[in-house]
């Protein structure tokens, strides 16, 4: 799954620390899921899509859809 | 020293190097050395002959009690950790305790064969092992999956 946390945190112009702050989790979490080297839960998926105010589909991309 | 052998001991101290934001923080590694030190000296007595056999219990019970201690405070930390912390931090305890129970098969397998047939220092030293493994692991793993830098 990828996903466009970077970009999305870039916009903002927060840190990873900034961003996990926000979302409360440690700031190697929001590393790993940035880095896709692992997947959120959906209650952590949620908590980003609420932190940036967008749909989950916007914010995490099935490889389907990465591939469109 | 090799160079090898210098960037061998270069990140085993930067596995060690803590930080706030560590999984395994800086007091949490004093913990394991504490809990290190206890089980040696607890060990070493009761590996002797010589002790009577209530000294041994007493320091069978305090061995049994520093690792109920231990346990509860791993736990604690546990649970306080975020959803992906967690994983590393049970993927580490589980690897590490794998790799306990076969340190005392092998360790008392090995003793028996060679006549040294006291078994109570194998008991002993498996739990130690046991917490530092996993303390290594969970360092390993942090840095493996987490430690990018704050881009």
């Amino acid at each position: 799954m990828r996903n466009r946390l970077k970009e999305l945190r870039a916009a903002e112009g927060w840190s990873q620390a900034d961003l996990a702050e926000r979302v409360g989790v440690s700031r190697q979490s929001v590393n790993a899921v940035e880095t896709g080297k692992y997947d959120p839960s959906l209650p952590l998926a949620f908590e980003f899509a609420r932190t940036f105010g967008l749909p989950i589909e916007e914010i995490f991309l099935g490889d389907r859809q990465a591939s469109d | 020293m090799g160079s090898t052998a210098r960037n061998d001991i270069k990140a085993l101290a930067d596995l060690f190097r803590s930080t706030d934001e560590s999984i395994v923080s800086q007091r949490h590694l004093m913990v394991i050395v504490v809990y290190l030190m206890v089980s040696a000296a607890c060990a070493a007595p009761i590996a002797m002959a010589a002790t009577t056999l209530w000294l041994r219990i007493l320091l069978a019970a305090v061995l049994l009690v520093t690792f109920l201690a231990m346990m509860r405070h791993t736990v604690a930390r546990v649970r306080a950790l975020d959803e992906f912390e967690q994983l590393i931090a049970y993927r580490s305890l589980a690897t590490a305790g794998f790799i306990a129970v076969w340190f005392v098969l092998f360790t008392g397998t090995v003793f028996l064969l060679i006549g040294f047939d006291n078994l109570f220092i194998v008991m002993a030293l498996g739990p130690p092992e046991f917490w530092l493994c996993a303390a290594l692991f969970m360092r390993g793993a942090e840095n493996a999956y987490a430690r990018g830098r704050d881009v």
